[in-house]
């Protein structure tokens, strides 16, 4: 009987609790949107694209923004794709993604597509570069390159070796769609940089105890978390008020990591012209990580 | 008997479960928009209501999964509609607009940003709009309105409704990044 009871209480765990990364019907669209209308792309729609309506033009029955959104969405389905979005800018990025999953993600996802043995790091599954001059295919096929040959097909009907994929005007569109698609799931990937735990090796963390109350004795979903993810999901208002950076050379994987904090001492570096996952792991800790890494600033703390 | 109450409470709790996983069927439940300061209807106000439920997946790694979105717009009479499962095994966010009137949210209150609690999605239920005030900024407003509907249809009627909170919140948001 007891051993019957500890596989339901297990069961019941697999199926309600918690949450991979931002929230991803709610923080990563509400950034994506956030991140579309602080940008130009509108114009460049109408402008070099003639889409009448900018980010409002429907295509296949959507909105451009909504594609955009909905590809932020897409990036944590299914779920154990979400094991591709870590990365420790301290480490080689063949190294750098999550590491410190628990048993029961490995059981759940190594009979799937995405198995514990095959993890990427973010910049890596984003960008295919395992270094900033070094390319790996990862499989990942909604990842920055092919949101470029989607875009490619749209405008030429062929693909990157000069095969004709798309001939009618529908089909075209239906790649400009993917293109879209694939670019917000890119975007997903970098806004999950900006969560300490995840450029910090700390995926434990999102399985920290919030306790039950009252208000949540029927949401088991609330009972565990990530306590920046939750606080995030629960103030919406401070995405609103995000300031861009000024990155001089906006290749594509500097976005994640530029490769120059190593470590040391957060003054001595431009903290605007920084990767994001560099920029997070150098100011700010996760629950788990707190003084737990040899920074050359913190043994003068330690004396 | 300590046998049979464990039993019984595993029948339960594997109840709970299966309904977890196939519970998907809802009704319409019919609700009323008005001014909050006349108690008049109000006609045409937008309305939005996104449900979704928890995937599957260990701890650590399960999301969210879509369910419906629905939108509508009230009646003369303020009426509207929308659909509601159970809330055991689904989430809400409802929000409703109309212009010169404070975006309603069952998840926060403008200007404070204050959770809001003692809301049930019920059939009757009325819902008050308050007149937007000279003092609220319409930059927080707009930013709330969009906040409060992420998963609105696009386009739609929600949408349509909001344009102008768009347009503003787009100023706002480019002001920033030019900083």
């Amino acid at each position: 009987m007891k051993k019957l009871w500890l596989f339901t209480i297990f069961l019941a765990g697999m199926i309600y609790v918690n949450a991979s990364a931002y929230d991803n019907e709610d923080t990563h669209p509400r950034i994506t949107e956030k991140a579309v209308e602080s940008s130009d792309i509108g114009e460049y729609l109408i402008e070099m694209l003639k889409c009448p309506d900018g980010t409002d033009t429907a295509l296949q029955g959507i909105t451009i923004r909504k594609w955009l959104m909905e590809g932020s969405k897409f990036e944590d389905i299914p779920n154990c794709r979400a094991s591709n979005h870590f990365h420790n800018p301290l480490r080689e990025w063949t190294e750098s993604g999550m590491r410190d999953q628990p048993w029961f993600i490995n059981l759940w996802c190594s009979g799937g597509e995405y198995p514990p043995n095959n993890i990427k790091s973010a910049v890596h599954w984003a960008t295919g570069f395992t270094a900033p001059s070094v390319k790996v295919d990862t499989g990942n096929e909604w990842d920055w390159d092919h949101a470029k040959e989607f875009y490619y097909i749209y405008l030429t009907g062929k693909d990157f070796q000069g095969i004709e994929i798309a001939n009618t005007e529908d089909q075209k569109k239906e790649y400009f769609a993917k293109s879209l698609r694939a670019l917000g799931q890119t975007l997903h990937m970098l806004q999950d940089m900006a969560v300490p735990a995840h450029v910090r090796d700390d995926f434990k963390s999102h399985l920290e105890w919030f306790g039950i109350t009252l208000e949540t004795l029927f949401y088991p979903s609330e009972w565990i978390g990530e306590r920046f993810e939750y606080y995030v999901k629960h103030h919406p208002e401070l995405i609103s008020g995000a300031e861009g950076g000024q990155l001089t050379d906006p290749s594509v994987t500097k976005f994640w990591d530029t490769n120059d904090y190593t470590g040391q001492d957060p003054d001595n570096l431009n903290s605007l012209m920084i990767g994001f996952a560099e920029y997070t792991n150098m100011n700010f800790v996760s629950k788990n990580t707190i003084f737990t890494e040899d920074y050359p600033q913190d043994r003068n703390w330690r004396g | 008997m300590s046998s049979r109450i464990s039993i019984s409470l595993l029948i339960l709790i594997s109840t709970l479960l299966i309904l977890s996983t196939t519970a998907c069927s809802s009704r319409m439940i019919q609700g009323r928009v008005v001014d909050a300061e006349t108690g008049k209807p109000l006609e045409k106000a937008a309305i939005y209501i996104y449900w979704s439920k928890r995937g599957p997946g260990p701890p650590g790694l399960a999301g969210y999964v879509d369910v419906e979105v629905s939108e509508d717009l009230t009646d003369d009479k303020g009426l509207f509609k929308v659909p509601k499962y159970s809330t055991l095994f689904k989430n809400y966010t409802m929000a409703i607009y109309k212009k010169g009137y404070v975006c309603w949210s069952s998840n926060k209150i403008f200007p404070s940003y204050v959770r809001r609690k003692n809301f049930r999605l019920k059939n009757g239920m009325v819902i008050r709009l308050e007149p937007i005030k000279e003092e609220y900024s319409k930059e927080k407003h707009a930013s709330f309105t969009l906040d409060s509907s992420v998963n609105r249809k696009s386009p739609g009627l929600f949408e349509a409704a909001i344009k102008s909170e768009m347009e503003l919140e787009r100023k706002m948001l480019r002001r920033n990044r030019r900083k």
